[in-house]
């Protein structure tokens, strides 16, 4: 798990410059003024990327924080 | 590159202040494409940050509307298929049949058309970059999806017509990726559907990748230096002979006669080839005088350096010759020792190694076509050998003369000075950006900038075309500057420096005085690694080199020397240009 985060951190942190390293573990598209329906689709394809998953779009409805992501990337 | 590496990219630059304003023109969702063609520009800029804008999702036309008004420097358009019909993208639904090919083929007409006008109107205030559909026809005809159809065959007649018109315009660069692309790889019907980014992440990278060096060309390199035995020719010159060195078929030596043709072409384009080779000086000239066949005409070279000595050093006669800088030239062996030498003595020269095998060579052809890449070739590149080979005359009559002021007064030296606001002078804008000696500042300055420089009120262009009696040097001086009562501005002001040594800078600012009855100039001066030339320059007049520079109407006068050009002025300034008191002064 603690390797999850840091690599989920990672990514959150290249769609999200501005956001701090405390902020991210926090992060929700409430939160979050850039989290728009664009940057979850850019978020998602990094996601992919880094952990080597295909994310279906059906799914980004259900990827709305940080926590989501984490616990989607350790079902998979 | 993968969308990670693009995005670290980006990030790398957050902090850079200067911008670099882009916009991206485009009818679907730019998304990944929008970062990769980000990422690459970033990497093209050294000093920038860039800012890549787009506009609304489905309007391609209006995009190209909100591009030339966007105040950026640099645009970008990319077309696909539904851009020109919605009924060739697979977000729209109709019920339609080959019965209205027709009718799609009329409304691309159209939307082309369109196209056109918008990327013209937008390339009056920036470079557009213009890459027209590059993924598959879905697969809408009745034919099969091997057979051509009717429609997508018309299309692309359309297509290719559009293109060859937009070629030759200026400020309007042609991607000339295939329009299709050969695989259905690239076409990402999931994501189209869901969000309208029509691109699989490696087709949106690769297209991006290759842009982007249309976007920001690097500058072109502007000499070669070619070695002989085994590069130029096959075989040992000294050894057997120039009856017997081979570039054909006959002798499986065509791949030099390929390069052979190659430097010949890039001669005759401007691109100044010398030669460095160890060897005995009478073969090889004899080969170049006698070897009809040569497809490298001894015309095209200059200056040969063929002797046993150094090659690292006969580079650096070479580069002295042409003066110009080792980071604007390539050198060619086939030796990879030769290159490492002549790569450690010349920092910055590019070195490519020359191979006999096929497939190394088309890979060297390409990459010397990019490394001497040209917008445009104009009279000017036609005369820049010529012009040297004549520098170097000039130079021996100088130093056989010991009278100067004789030397100079017998050059019959004529000069052709122009004023103008001519912002589609295309030599002009080339000059001040790659001359780094005898430049003020050595500034670049884009198409944009450099337009909006001379639309600015009493801005004025000042070029002088040079000749004398070694011949025609073209037009070898630029200026650009802005007129404020009896004093100007000079924000550019470069000499090729081809034409060192004759005097040509001080005729310019006599020149520049006289037109305009000034009083004082100020030079935005700012000392570079390379500009010594206008150091010295300032040092004849009594100034100090550093910023800010001012030369007063009487100084100048005072320690100019004697000139001796005949000189011919035409001013073609509009009345926005005018002299701030109303009258183009000696006009």
């Amino acid at each position: 798990m603690p390797e999850i985060e840091e690599r989920l951190e990672k990514c959150f942190a290249l769609v999200f410059p501005k956001l701090r390293s405390a902020q991210i573990r926090s992060a929700s598209t409430e939160d979050i003024d850039d989290w728009d329906s664009l940057a979850s689709i850019r978020l998602a394809a990094v996601v992919e990327e880094e952990f080597g998953i295909k994310i279906p779009a059906d799914d980004l409805p259900e990827l709305m924080s940080f926590r989501d992501f984490e616990g989607y990337v350790s079902s998979r | 590159m993968k969308l990670i590496e693009a995005l670290t990219e980006i990030n790398s630059a957050a902090t850079r202040t200067a911008e670099k304003q882009v916009y991206l023109a485009c009818g679907f969702t730019p998304l990944h494409f929008q970062t990769f063609l980000t990422a690459h520009l970033q990497k093209l800029t050294v000093h920038e940050r860039i800012v890549l804008r787009t506009g609304a999702f489905d309007d391609l036309i209006g995009n190209l509307d909100r591009m030339a008004a966007s105040g950026a420097s640099l645009g970008v358009c990319v077309v696909e298929w539904p851009d020109l019909d919605p009924r060739l993208g697979v977000r729209r639904l109709s019920s339609w049949s080959f019965r209205d090919f027709d009718q799609i083929e009329s409304s691309v007409q159209v939307a082309l058309s369109r196209l056109a006008a918008g990327l013209r109107n937008a390339s009056r205030s920036l470079r557009v970059v213009i890459a027209l559909p590059t993924l598959p026809l879905l697969p809408v005809a009745y034919s099969g999806t091997e057979r051509l159809g009717v429609l997508e065959a018309r299309l692309r007649s359309l297509l290719a017509n559009l293109a060859s018109n937009l070629a030759g315009e200026p400020r309007i660069v042609v991607f000339r990726g295939e329009f299709t692309s050969p695989t259905d790889g690239a076409f990402d019907i999931d994501s189209a559907i869901s969000t309208g980014f029509p691109y699989r992440m490696a087709h949106a990278d690769i297209l991006a990748d290759a842009i982007a060096p249309l976007a920001l060309p690097r500058p072109r390199k502007k000499g070669i230096i070619t070695d002989l035995d085994d590069t130029l020719w096959k075989g040992l010159i000294g050894e057997v002979g120039p009856a017997d060195v081979a570039w054909d078929m006959e002798h499986h030596a065509q791949v030099h006669g390929l390069y052979q043709q190659l430097l010949h072409w890039l001669a005759a384009e401007g691109v100044l080839v010398g030669v460095a080779s160890k060897n005995a000086p009478d073969a090889v000239m004899k080969a170049f005088e006698e070897r009809r066949d040569l497809l490298v005409k001894r015309e095209d070279v200059f200056p040969f350096e063929i002797h046993w000595n150094s090659k690292a050093d006969s580079v650096g006669r070479i580069l002295q010759q042409w003066n110009i800088a080792a980071d604007a030239v390539v050198f060619v062996d086939d030796s990879p020792l030769e290159l490492a030498e002549v790569a450690a003595a010349h920092p910055g020269i590019e070195t490519r190694q020359f191979s006999a095998k096929p497939g190394d060579f088309l890979h060297l052809w390409r990459e010397l076509r990019e490394l001497f890449a040209a917008e445009t070739i104009g009279a000017e590149d036609a005369v820049r050998a010529q012009s040297l080979r004549q520098g170097a005359k000039l130079l021996e009559n100088m130093s056989a003369t010991t009278n100067r002021e004789d030397f100079l007064s017998q050059l019959e030296a004529r000069i052709r000075f122009e004023f103008s606001a001519d912002a589609t002078n295309r030599r002009a804008l080339e000059l001040v950006n790659k001359t780094n000696q005898f430049n003020i500042n050595g500034r670049r300055f884009d198409e944009s900038t450099w337009s909006a420089m001379l639309a600015a009120p009493n801005s004025f262009l000042f070029t002088c075309t040079y000749e004398d009696k070694f011949g025609p040097l073209g037009t070898i001086a630029v200026a650009q500057g802005q007129l404020h009562e009896r004093r100007a501005d000079l924000r550019a002001w470069v000499l090729s420096c081809r034409a060192f040594s004759r005097r040509i800078e001080f005729a310019m600012l006599q020149e520049l005085i006289r037109q305009f009855d000034l009083e004082q100039l100020d030079l935005d001066y700012h000392a570079t690694d390379r500009n010594g030339p206008v150091r010295e320059f300032l040092e004849a007049l009594g100034l100090t080199a550093a910023a800010p520079v001012r030369i007063e109407r009487a100084q100048f006068e005072s320690t100019c020397p004697k000139l001796y050009h005949a000189v011919d002025t035409h001013v073609r300034l509009d009345d926005k240009n005018l002299h701030p008191q109303g009258k183009i002064l000696n006009a």
